[in-house]
C-alpha cells in the first residue's frame, strides 16, 4: 500500500485513513532521520496528541526501507554549534529529539511500526516507541551506534532493557550487531514477522482486532499469544495480559 | 595481581576483573556483605578494566547463606538488619558497577548465592548447574533483593514456583525462565565468561563501554523520565568528544 501526499517534499507526512493515521517515512532511498525530520516529526506528534477519534497510528515508510537512522554528522555539527554557542544549551538538540520519541510512546492509541529493510539506530529507537513491532522478512535491525563510537541516545538503551532484558540489551548494544528479522524476532526485538509488503495491512488488522477489546499496553502480548511467540523472561510487559 | 579479602579473591586477566567467592566446598555466604563494599570499590575502580566476572571457587557458585551465622546473628535483630543492609548495599553496588558483569556459574546456585548472581547482567552457567530458593522451606524469605530481582530476570510463574514451593530449577529450565542466558557444555565457565566478555566489549573505547552500561543500569534502576536525560547526556559528550578527534 503506497501512501501519498500533497506534502511529498517532506521527510515524514502525516495521513488518516479509515480512522488510522499513518506517520510515513518519505525520504528514499534509506529515510535519514535529520534534523528537519525530527523537526516534522514533532509537528505531527502535536497534531496526532489530539485526536481522539483514531483508532491507532502506523509508522511505517514509502520506501525499500524504514530508515538508515540519524544523520550523524549533521546532528554533532549541530551539536558542537550549540555548545560554543552556550555552554547550558548544549543538550537542547538531542532533548527535544528524545522527547519527540517520548511522546509518541506516550500517544493514548496504539502505535504499530511497520518495518521492511534496514531499520538501525535511531529509526529502531523509534520503532521501540511503538506498542507492536512487525518486521517484513529481508529487515535488519539493530542498535550499531557503538561503532560509530558512540550510544543509542533516544531512548534505545531505556526501551530495549525493558523489552527484552538488561542481558539482551547490553549485548546487542555493546556488540553493535544487527540482526536479520528471523533472529530479532527470537530476541524479541521485533513480535511477528509477515510477508513481504504486508506489514502496513497487518498493522492495520492489529489496530482493528485490538479496538475496543485490547488495552494498549496489553497489545503486545495479544500479538504474541496469536504468533506463539510468546517470551517468557523479557519483562512486566510482555507478561501481563 | 591477587588479593584476599572476606573470603573472596580478585586477579584481572585480560582487562576483566574477575570476583571469586572462595569458601570451599560451598561457598557459604557468611555474611550479607560477602566483599566489602570499599574493598570491591577498590578492586572495580581500576580504570583499565573492561568488563567483570563473578563466580565461585571449585564445583559450586554458591550454596547461599551460612544458617547458623544467621542463627547468631538473629538473636541480635539490629545487628541483623545492619548486616542484612550492607549485603542490600553490596549487591546495589554490583548492579551499578558500569561495566558487563557476568556471573559464571556451576554446580549449586541457591538463596543469597542466587541473588547474588542475580545481581550480576548476564548469567553464564554449566550444564550441571542448580538454581534455588530455598528460603520458604526454612520459614524465611530471601532477604537480598532475591524477590525483585527473580521477577526481573524472569516471570511471575517463575517467582511462585522458586520462591513459594522452593522448586529446584536446573540449567535448562533456569535458561528456559530468563534466570540464565547461555548454557554451555565447557566446565570452565569462568574462562568461557571472560573470553565471552573480551569479545562483547572488543575494540570499544572505555568510556563507550562505560556509558552503555551505565545508561542500562540506569533503565533498571532510575524512574525513565530521568534515565533518559541521562541516556541523552551521555550520547551528547560521546558524539561531541567523537566528532570533534
Amino acid at each position: 500500500m503506497v501512501l501519498t501526499s500533497s506534502n511529498s517534499e517532506d521527510p515524514v507526512f502525516f495521513e488518516i485513513s479509515d480512522q488510522i493515521g499513518y506517520i510515513v517515512l518519505n525520504d528514499p532511498p534509506e529515510n535519514r532521520m535529520t534534523l528537519r525530520f525530527f523537526e516534522m516529526l514533532q509537528t505531527i506528534i502535536d497534531r496526532v496528541r489530539l485526536l481522539d477519534t483514531l483508532k491507532g497510528v502506523v509508522i511505517c515508510s514509502n520506501s525499500r526501507h524504514f530508515s538508515s537512522g540519524a544523520d550523524l554528522p549533521e546532528l554533532t555539527s549541530a551539536l558542537r554549534q550549540e555548545r560554543s554557542a552556550d555552554s547550558d544549551a548544549h543538550l537542547s538538540i538531542l532533548v527535544k529529539n528524545s522527547h519527540c520519541f517520548t511522546a509518541i510512546s506516550e500517544l493514548k492509541m496504539p502505535v504499530i511500526a511497520a518495518i521492511q529493510g534496514l531499520c538501525m539506530g535511531s529509526a529502531y529507537e523509534l520503532a521501540l516507541c511503538a506498542d507492536v513491532r512487525v518486521a517484513e522478512p529481508h529487515s535488519t535491525l539493530g542498535l550499531p551506534e557503538v561503532e560509530y563510537g558512540v550510544m543509542p541516545g533516544c531512548g534505545g538503551t531505556v526501551r530495549l532493557s525493558k523489552l527484552t532484558g538488561t542481558a539482551s540489551a547490553l549485548e546487542l548494544i555493546l556488540s553493535g550487531q544487527l540482526l536479520a528479522a528471523d533472529e530479532a524476532l527470537r530476541e524479541g526485538l521485533v513480535d511477528i514477522v509477515v510477508l513481504r509488503k504486508q506489514a502496513v495491512g497487518y498493522a492495520r488488522k492489529i489496530i482493528i482486532d485490538a479496538y475496543g477489546k485490547c488495552e494498549k499496553k496489553s497489545i503486545i502480548s495479544m500479538v504474541r499469544k496469536e504468533t506463539g511467540c510468546y517470551i517468557s523472561g523479557s519483562s512486566d510487559l510482555v507478561n501481563k495480559t | 595481581m591477587d588479593f584476599n579479602s572476606n573470603n573472596c579473591t580478585w586477579n584481572v586477566i585480560d582487562s576483566i576483573g574477575v570476583l571469586t567467592i572462595n569458601d570451599l566446598p560451598e561457598n557459604r555466604i557468611l555474611r550479607p556483605e560477602f566483599v566489602s563494599v570499599d574493598q570491591l570499590k577498590e578492586w572495580t575502580g581500576d580504570t583499565t578494566l573492561r568488563g567483570i566476572v563473578i563466580t565461585g571457587a571449585g564445583r559450586h557458585f554458591s550454596s547461599g547463606a551460612d544458617l547458623d551465622g544467621l542463627r547468631e546473628m538473629a538473636k541480635e535483630p539490629y545487628r541483623l538488619a545492619s548486616e542484612m543492609q550492607r549485603g542490600n548495599e553490596l549487591l546495589n553496588f554490583i548492579g551499578n558497577i558500569p561495566l558487563p558483569v557476568v556471573a559464571a556459574i556451576s554446580g549449586i546456585c541457591f538463596g543469597a548465592g542466587l541473588e547474588i548472581a542475580l545481581s550480576c547482567h548476564i548469567r553464564i552457567c554449566s550444564e550441571n548447574s542448580v538454581f534455588a530458593f530455598p528460603e520458604s522451606g526454612l520459614g524465611i524469605i530471601p532477604g537480598l533483593g532475591g524477590s525483585m530481582r527473580l521477577l526481573k530476570a524472569s516471570d511471575i510463574e517463575t517467582c511462585m514456583q522458586m520462591l513459594l514451593a522452593g522448586e529446584l530449577f536446573d540449567a535448562a529450565m533456569a535458561k528456559k525462565a530468563g534466570i540464565v542466558h547461555q548454557v554451555i557444555s565447557e566446565k570452565q565457565v569462568k574462562a568461557f565468561s571472560i573470553e565471552y566478555l573480551k569479545r562483547l566489549v572488543a575494540d570499544r573505547p572505555s568510556e563507550v563501554i562505560r556509558a552503555v552500561v551505565t545508561a542500562i543500569n540506569n533503565a533498571c534502576f532510575l524512574p525513565v523520565d530521568e534515565a533518559l536525560k541521562r541516556e541523552t547526556a551521555m550520547f551528547c559528550d560521546l558524539a561531541v568528544k567523537r566528532f570533534n578527534s
